[in-house]
Formats: structure tokens, C-alpha cells, sequence
């Protein structure tokens, strides 16, 4: 795969292996939680660690919503960016468009978010060397979790050249 | 000449108007990189402020990276939930 910055300020991913194709297609649906209460619980964490149940009960109440409906855009923006990927001569190609950034950002951290929880990621095994394919759920899961993670820094990067930052 | 009456001054809970800390969390999953771009994104901190609370986080597994009024710290702890970082808002001491 490669990945270079568009005239226009956005991102292209070029010659995509049908393999790594397909795993990028899954990351909308990694993203959802799907009531698994560890994801959940990291998507939509408690705002406070004291004993306030009722800031919990109104965060409850009237924040989340909120949350859930900028999660559920920017996944569905991501996913209509990879629906429009085209199968080119080399491989597949998908454009991110720099107004799409912040919405691919969102939705790649919330897969990771989600894979990470559903598969009891921790920071060992966020270390761990990949060697070879992945040889049962979870290490495909990390799989998902580093290469979703590449694909943000690279849009970081982006942003940050853009910004004029050094 | 009409009774005046002074209404009691209410007394403000000190719950309310003593700074309140806005507090990130650890969390092994989320890029360092994104973490600082957060921070200069909703905070506007300089890079190197950015990273200072970035790696506090990482090697101390918290950072307070706002104080202030409770309303506002209620607002950033939604905001920095917003970009998915384990935030939560605390008493002070």
C-alpha cells in the first residue's frame, strides 16, 4: 500500500492488495461496540472517578447521546469513503479528503478502542512483534489495531504539515 | 417611607467555584501523536506543552491538563470524550 497527500490536502491510498482491502473495509464494523460492556465502557466512559452519581446519571442522560451520534458519523463517513474505493490496474485505491480527516480519525480510534476492548488489549501486548499472519482472532485483532493506528498517523502527519507546524 | 428589604446574600458552594481539574488518563491504545494534537487542538497548548502532558499521561498514567471553573472543566472533560481520550473531572484537594 501507499500513501501519499493529494494536491487538494487529503490522502490517497494506493495499491491496496485485495487482503489488506478487505481488513480495511472491517474497520467500520470494529468500530461498533455492538453492547459489549468493556466497549462500551471505554467508548462512553464515566466523567467522573467520585462517587457523583448523579453528574454519571446526567452525563448519562444528556452527553452520551451526543457522543454516540458523532460516532456513529464519523464511522458512516469512513465507510462511504471505503464503498467508493476503486479497483484500479495496481490495486485499490481510496481517497480521504482533508474535511474527512477528522472523521476518519474518529472512527479508526474508536475500532481500535473496541478491538482492543473486546480482546482485552493491554499495553504488553500492544507491544508485542507480529511475526508471520495472524493465527487466531486476536492477533488479527492487534493486526487491525496497528494498521488502523498507521493509517491515523499518517493523517496526523498530514494535518500537522498542513498547520505549518515544524 | 416604604420598608426596605435586603435580600440574603446566597453563600456560593465552594463545590462550584473552586477549580475543578480536568484529568486524562493512560490508555495503552491511544497514539501519542494523537494525544498531543488533542491537546493543542481543544486547548490550543504549544507542541512542547502538548507533549509535557502527553508523556505525563504515558509514564505517570494521569496528567491534569486544565483547572478551572466547574462548568468549563465539565465542558472540556465532553469535548476530550468527544476524541475518545479516558478523561474525567475531579474534586480539588
Amino acid at each position: 500500500m501507499f500513501i501519499s497527500p493529494t494536491l487538494e490536502g487529503g490522502l490517497r491510498l494506493s495499491e491496496i492488495d485485495r487482503g489488506l482491502m478487505n481488513i480495511l473495509r472491517e474497520a467500520p464494523d470494529a468500530a461498533d461496540p455492538r453492547g459489549d460492556s468493556r466497549a462500551l465502557d471505554r467508548l462512553y466512559p464515566r466523567p467522573t472517578a467520585d462517587v457523583e452519581e448523579e453528574m454519571n446519571d446526567d452525563w448519562n442522560e444528556f452527553v452520551q447521546p451526543d457522543l454516540q451520534h458523532l460516532f456513529e458519523s464519523a464511522n458512516q463517513t469512513m465507510r462511504r469513503d471505503l464503498d467508493a474505493a476503486a479497483l484500479e490496474e495496481d490495486g485499490w485505491s481510496v481517497e480521504v479528503s482533508a474535511a474527512h480527516f477528522d472523521a476518519w480519525l474518529c472512527a479508526l480510534n474508536q475500532a481500535r478502542l473496541v478491538l482492543a476492548s473486546r480482546h482485552k488489549v493491554d499495553e504488553k501486548a500492544m507491544n508485542e512483534e507480529l511475526s508471520g499472519g495472524p493465527r487466531d482472532a486476536r492477533e488479527f485483532a492487534l493486526l487491525q489495531i496497528h494498521l488502523y493506528g498507521f493509517l491515523q498517523e499518517n493523517i496526523l502527519r498530514i494535518q500537522e504539515l498542513d498547520s505549518g507546524e515544524p | 417611607m416604604a420598608d426596605s428589604t435586603v435580600a440574603p446574600v446566597e453563600k456560593q458552594s465552594t463545590a462550584t467555584t473552586a477549580p475543578w481539574n480536568v484529568v486524562v488518563h493512560n490508555d495503552p491504545i491511544n497514539l501519542m501523536s494523537y494525544v498531543c494534537r488533542v491537546f493543542q487542538k481543544v486547548f490550543g497548548y504549544s507542541k512542547d506543552r502538548a507533549v509535557k502532558h502527553m508523556m505525563e499521561v504515558h509514564h505517570q498514567g494521569r496528567s491534569i491538563v486544565w483547572t478551572g471553573d466547574r462548568e468549563r472543566a465539565e465542558h472540556y472533560v465532553q469535548i476530550l470524550h468527544q476524541y475518545l481520550l479516558l478523561t474525567t473531572l475531579e474534586r480539588p484537594d
